[in-house]
């Protein structure tokens, strides 16, 4: 399944970070995507039939569903939904959830694919928890820290990285570092060189099933 | 090629660290006369050539510079081409035939299905020569020595071995428009074999060199085995890895190797566009007598 965020270095030093419990308890999360993918009412393509995947709840928000339950566990449950079409008039163009994970934290799913103020698309993460908190996109990392116990090469208050210094180097460059290593993960799991873990069946499956917890948890 | 060359990432947004920064830069680059008064202060840091990408504003810029020739005589641009989002954004509204449509002029589907199957490839040639003009259609009158092919281009055909296109577009450009082609790559030791295959000698590349080996697949070293042992004039780009160098380390490490022959930069401010020429001048000074 191709979620390539679980590859870019910022989320994976997020991903770090909440495993070895810096962050404490997580309170809180916003998992946001925006882009311009449709921002005038226009001719029909793919994306806007979704029986071939598109709309932006399939399209974009998947990628931020898949990111948190990668990141922060899986998303058990969809406290209500708006689904808001402004341009496209057979799917939705923008996805707003309350979200909450198996132990219960609270999060905010806010995805809109309609909004040109971005260049192209933009996904982060914003986690709040007992001693600090983490302002994640795939090009920089902020992380605050209440107290001085904090992992190795962060300090006290704000630090910021940047992707530049999270990011391994890849053979060959397409478009992003993620898309290369990404396929280099897929063949080495094919050969059975590294754990099949990532981007697995059952990730996808966790993903689609909160797609559908969505779509049944929108109150028309 | 000039030696250094002003690049144009900050007025399109182009960060490649944060997105604060290029939110910033799209409020600060909102009207095409903050663009020209940049474009201005490299011209007093004698800086006179422009590199940049097909981007529907940069029409407008050379309106302006077409409009005041006595100001721009010596002025180059080096086109970038394609914008690629242009052509993605298109897709995305009209599908691929429509944007074929929208961008190439003349009834380019009764040309390409007339012959049958066996000379799609080939028309897929002329297909790109009829894009080529019509990106080259802004620049008309303006002096444009070296005609670049994106990355994202450049590496897409070079992943797939569709090195006739780079071949095809080599000299196509030469012929059309009198100017050299150049490459941007984040492959260049890849494309180089490539291209010397194909009979391109001592090519234009332009590809990320810097001290700490960002965007440089294939690793750091084999791009300085390259530099230094093969025949070809390499433009290095993201020299500062988007700011994960300080300055002054940046323009040592690559002034201090051989056969660059030009540094890409964009800066926004005048200050810094100064610093980074000053830097620059001062370490090919040191290097002057230095063999290799």
């Amino acid at each position: 399944m191709g979620y390539h965020n679980k590859f870019i270095g910022t989320f994976q030093e997020v991903k770090r970070i909440l495993d070895e419990g810096h962050l404490g308890e997580v309170f809180h999360f916003t998992g946001e995507s925006y882009g311009p993918v449709v921002i005038r009412a226009k001719q029909e393509t793919w994306r806007s039939d979704p029986s071939e995947g598109g709309g932006c709840l399939m399209d974009y928000a998947s990628h931020v569903i898949d990111l948190i339950n990668y990141i922060l566990g899986p998303i058990a449950k969809v406290n209500g939904s708006n689904l808001k079409s402004f341009y496209s008039r057979n799917v939705e163009d923008a996805v707003f959830s309350l979200l909450e994970l198996e132990n219960k934290v609270s999060g905010v799913l806010s995805v809109n694919w309609s909004d040109e103020t971005y260049r192209k698309m933009s996904t982060s993460l914003t986690i709040l928890g007992s001693k600090g908190k983490i302002i994640s996109d795939a090009n920089e990392l902020k992380v605050y820290f209440k107290e001085s116990e904090t992992p190795a090469g962060y300090t006290k208050g704000w630090n910021v990285k940047y992707i530049t210094d999270l990011t391994e180097p890849v053979d060959f460059y397409l478009r992003g570092e993620e898309y290369s290593s990404q396929i280099d993960y897929f063949i080495n799991a094919v050969q059975g060189k590294v754990p099949n873990s990532i981007n697995n069946f059952e990730s996808a499956w966790l993903t689609d099933r909160v797609i559908s917890l969505i779509k049944n948890s929108v109150n028309n | 090629m000039e030696r250094i060359l002003f690049g144009d990432n900050q007025f399109f947004a182009v960060n490649h660290i944060s997105d604060e920064k290029s939110r910033a830069q799209s409020m600060k680059f909102k009207n095409d006369e903050a663009i020209i008064q940049t474009l201005d202060y490299a011209i007093d840091a004698n800086i006179n050539t422009f590199m940049c990408t097909t981007h529907d504003r940069i029409a407008n810029i050379c309106d302006y510079i077409r409009n005041h020739p006595e100001k721009y005589s010596n002025f180059n641009i080096c086109p970038c081409m394609p914008y690629a989002h242009k052509y993605a954004n298109a897709v995305t509204e009209l599908g691929i035939a429509g944007t074929i449509k929208q961008y190439v002029p003349g009834n380019i589907f009764g040309t390409l299905f007339k012959g049958g199957v066996a000379y799609l490839s080939k028309d897929y040639l002329s297909i790109m020569e009829l894009m080529i003009d019509a990106e080259m259609k802004m620049f008309k009158g303006i002096n444009t020595p070296v005609i670049f092919l994106q990355n994202v281009i450049t590496d897409l055909l070079l992943g797939l071995g569709m090195v006739d296109f780079l071949k095809a577009f080599h000299e196509y450009v030469a012929k059309k428009y009198n100017a050299e082609a150049g490459f941007i790559t984040m492959n260049m030791p890849k494309l180089l074999t490539m291209l010397e295959g194909v009979g391109i000698t001592n090519p234009i590349i332009c590809s990320s060199i810097n001290k700490v080996g960002f965007r440089m697949s294939g690793g750091k070293e084999a791009y300085e085995e390259v530099l230094k042992t093969k025949k070809v004039r390499a433009i290095a780009m993201q020299v500062l890895a988007a700011g994960a160098i300080p300055a002054r380390e940046a323009i040592e490490y690559v002034c201090g190797l051989p056969n660059v022959e030009s540094i890409l930069f964009g800066a926004s401010s005048r200050g810094n566009i100064q610093e980074t020429a000053r830097l620059i001048h001062e370490y090919d000074k040191m290097q002057v007598g230095v063999n290799y």
